[in-house]
């Protein structure tokens, strides 16, 4: 795909889902009229953007959309659930034939024009509708353009006053508007779409075309020599109207000027609307890079959500983060060459190199790293389309959100959160007569929340639902044979229960959650990224879930191990301990496979040396238990490197996977280290023990 | 560390003849070989590599480049030849085979060369089996025979993918 139809792609899935975002807030909120200019500006964007891409379908269905929320905000509406339900079927819609633009180009769906119906017979039930769009009645700006545009720029300015009477008596505030097109005239700039662009939002009352069109010999092909001057009606307040032409006619200039001409608004100079114009209100000239600067103060608060980026391929930052680790490994090079003779100036100077390289290694990093809202945002939407499936009233809470996390994690965290979620809301939230009876309030509250905290990120989910059943957690376990009727575990046991696989307490199965596949999943799939989850849970009070990640998958804790000369790293969230081997009692079967006793536990011994193929040591070393998926093993290793921070490199890429060996780094010195994959070792070491058991 | 390519004076190599490729030359023992130029990427000193467990003898290990993980294969290993020990001329010559960069350790490199593609000869029979697939041909330019090395094969990742468990 070429690079601006990737462009377009990225904008308009973020102008969706900012749209959504709009809705959801709109609707659970206190009606913000810079919210709704949101929505208006994503919709509008998204309009301009799918028609200059040709995709008119889409360009039409969200230009219906976008007069709908005209309306809306026109007459301050209540978003009514009725209408936010449409409204974000509207916004599915998009999405859906934004996914199909992809293969099939421009296409359209039968499916829009009952939805826009439906949206505008939901709009005119809620109360008669006022103003409404432009009635069809009114004169085409073209045709009003047309008629006035035998004048001659001889015969300048009609004075305010004598614009023809055409208006109509009513109190909409009147602006005369001069617009006067970029000098170069390009597909982009169209006036024609200005004009029907203003009869969309207001009435367009008198056009008057004006040309100055040099001798022939001056004249440029491509210039525009024609302006537009229009007396237009609307009860949008000023700031609106230039922000309406500031998105058409960029480059044009454009001036505004209230009509004190209308009798109703002639004694009302401080009426609201016309406060916030300047305080003179004569001609205001501006260029629209001007209007720009002005209304930057105005937009700043609602463009909270449009943060200042650029888009850049991860690559590109991957290849940018190898540059900087290898800076790094320079840099601690050049440190070490430092010696007694070493003058103060390059002393100095590698001191403060240090220091810099230190910051752009952390600011780099950091690139890799996105705010959770980029996940956490997709929530609100499924808990509200939930909860009314289910008939429940959730109250959905979010916070923590700007907390950071690598971009890989946060997908990786995607689906086990829309699990817990789902099951927070099925499971844990009662419906409404149940806590009302309960003496809870209705509404449920689920909150999501995020924190950093010792280089990890938490995940927490908490609901104030009914809590684990633990007893029939347990009944579960019996029936499932995992305990008998006797065994009476801690809550804490019984929690573990639930993230095994086969396991599902759902009384009956819903299409939501409860389909015996889930918790073990959620815990495989947090596990997997090397994080862990846990849960607490009070009966009749709420369940929290929290998950424990790592900041990035490409970065772990190891612990250093040694044997010989060489050095191999283990994750440091596998080892137990770590002690001397003379204090262990050690046994082998068949005088080959042999055990250590620690602590009265049996556990298979694996020599590193002999596992990396060098000759057994003279003294014994060191033992370090390492555990996973509730196997241990203990290596022995002759010692311990300590511990550091280590970035995952791939030895598949450019060689091929080692069995044994999950990846590389590279260590301070320049060096690599291989980083032992403990699971297979752990596998392989039970395996031979049963391939002895059995025997035995 | 590392070195640039050899500078090539194109005045010098440039020749008359369109089907001419430039080809990296270096000694191994008493021969001399050559890999296509297009295929290396850099030569480096070469820097102690981390062995990798299990692996064939001719991999000497793997060696941090720039961020990357590559292994490092040694030539005269390879070839079935006793490995020199590393000298101030020793270098890694870095390579791109089927997307996977590597290294190959050479004893040292000496020039680069126009080798006429058309005066290519296929291999004589006389290298044993195991290694004729490591040769793309031969070529008498001037006074010197150069063995054109197929570094596919060298560096086949195929065989070491069936490394030992």
């Amino acid at each position: 795909m070429d690079s601006l139809m990737q462009l377009f792609y990225d904008e308009a899935n973020e102008m969706v889902e900012g749209m959504e975002q709009v809705l959801l807030a709109l609707e659970s909120g206190e009606p913000d009229p810079e919210t709704v200019n949101a929505l208006f500006r994503y919709a509008h964007s998204f309009k301009g953007n799918s028609a200059a891409m040709g995709f008119t379908h889409l360009s039409k269905f969200t230009h219906g959309l976008e007069s709908a929320m005209e309306s809306l905000r026109k007459e301050q509406r209540p978003l009514t659930p009725e209408l936010a339900t449409l409204m974000l079927q509207a916004v599915d819609l998009i999405r859906a034939l934004l996914e199909r633009t992809r293969t099939e180009g421009d296409v359209g769906d039968p499916a829009c024009d009952a939805l826009l119906q439906q949206i505008n017979a939901a709009l005119n039930g809620v109360e008669a509708s006022t103003v409404g769009q432009a009635p069809s009645g009114a004169p085409s700006p073209l045709s009003a353009g047309a008629t006035s545009s035998v004048e001659t720029p001889a015969q300048s300015e009609v004075p305010p006053a004598t614009v023809p009477d055409t208006a109509t008596e009513s109190d909409t505030p009147q602006y005369r508007i001069f617009y006067q097109p970029a000098p170069t005239l390009s597909a982009e700039h169209d006036p024609l779409q200005l004009l029907e662009e203003l009869q969309e939002y207001g009435q367009v009352v008198a056009c008057r075309f004006r040309e100055q069109i040099p001798p022939v010999a001056h004249l440029k092909p491509d210039a525009c020599y024609g302006s537009w001057e229009l007396i237009y009606e609307t009860a949008f307040e000023p700031a609106i109207v230039r922000a309406l032409l500031e998105l058409t006619a960029e480059g044009a200039e454009v001036r505004i000027e209230p009509l004190q001409s209308v009798p109703e608004q002639s004694h009302t100079a401080s009426e609201p609307s016309t406060q916030q114009e300047p305080p003179n209100p004569s001609t205001e000239t501006t260029s629209v890079a001007a209007v720009n600067a002005n209304t930057a103060v105005a937009t700043a608060s609602a463009s909270k959500g449009e943060a200042q980026s650029i888009r850049v391929s991860t690559e590109k930052i991957d290849a940018l983060m190898n540059l900087v680790s290898e800076i790094v490994i320079a840099q601690s090079m050049l440190s070490s060459a430092q010696n007694a003779d070493t003058d103060e100036r390059t002393r100095a100077a590698i001191m403060q190199m240090e220091r810099h390289v230190r910051d752009l290694h952390e600011r780099v990093m950091a690139i890799r790293l996105l705010p959770v809202s980029y996940l956490f945002n997709r929530f609100p939407r499924m808990v509200r389309d939930t909860a009314a499936k289910l008939g429940k009233k959730v109250n959905f809470e979010i916070e923590g959100e700007e907390t950071e996390l690598d971009r890989t994690l946060l997908e990786s965290l995607s689906d086990p959160l829309t699990h817990l979620i789902r099951n927070a809301i099925d499971h844990g939230i009662e419906p409404p007569e149940e806590r009302r009876q309960q003496g809870k309030p209705e509404t449920g509250t689920i909150k999501l929340s995020a924190f950093q905290s010792e280089g990890r990120i938490y995940i927490e989910v908490r609901d104030d639902g009914r809590g684990i059943d633990t007893e029939r957690v347990r009944q579960k376990a019996i029936q499932l044979g995992w305990i008998t009727e006797n065994d009476f575990p801690p809550d804490e046991t019984l929690y573990e229960f639930i993230f095994q696989p086969g396991f599902s307490t759902a009384q009956q199965v819903s299409d939501l959650s409860g389909r015996g596949v889930g918790m073990d999943v959620v815990k495989r799939n947090v596990e997997s990224l090397g994080g862990s989850i846990s849960v607490q849970s009070k009966r009749g009070e709420g369940t929290r879930f929290l998950l424990r990640v790592p900041l990035t998958l490409a970065i772990m804790d190891g612990l250093g191990l040694t044997v010989a000369d060489e050095h191999y790293i283990v994750p440091l969230t596998a080892v137990v301990e770590a002690f001397q081997y003379e204090s262990l009692q050690h046994t082998a079967l068949f005088d080959r496979h042999e055990m250590v006793n620690v602590r009265g536990e049996f556990i298979p011994l694996v020599r590193l040396r002999e596992f990396v193929g060098l000759p057994k040591g003279e003294r014994d070393g060191l033992i370090v238990v390492l555990e996973q998926e509730g196997q241990q093993i203990a290596l022995l290793i002759d010692g311990i490197a300590g511990q550091q921070q280590v970035v995952l490199k791939s030895l598949e890429e450019n060689f091929t996977r080692v069995p044994g060996f999950a990846g590389a780094t590279i260590l301070g010195d320049g060096r690599v280290a291989l980083i032992l994959d403990v699971s297979d070792l752990i596998r392989r070491a039970h395996q031979v023990s049963e391939r002895y058991a059995a025997i035995a | 560390m590392t070195l640039t390519k050899p500078t090539i004076d194109t005045q010098q190599t440039t020749t008359t003849d369109v089907n001419a490729e430039k080809y990296l030359v270096f000694q191994i023992g008493n021969e001399t070989y050559g890999v296509p130029l297009l295929q290396v990427q850099e030569i480096r000193t070469y820097t102690p590599a981390t062995r990798v467990p299990n692996a064939p003898d001719y991999v000497l290990g793997v060696i941090n480049l720039r961020g990357n993980i590559i292994a490092v294969i040694d030539a005269r290993t390879r070839f079935g030849l006793p490995p020199l020990p590393n000298e101030e001329s020793t270098v890694v010559v870095v390579a791109q085979v089927n997307d996977k960069t590597f290294g190959l350790r050479l004893d040292s490199v000496s020039d680069v060369m126009d080798i006429p593609l058309e005066q290519i000869q296929p291999t004589p029979p006389i290298a044993s089996e195991a290694t004729q697939r490591f040769l793309n041909g031969v070529v008498q330019v001037g006074e010197r025979v150069i063995i054109l090395l197929n570094l596919r094969e060298i560096f086949d990742i195929d065989a070491l993918s069936q490394m030992a468990a």
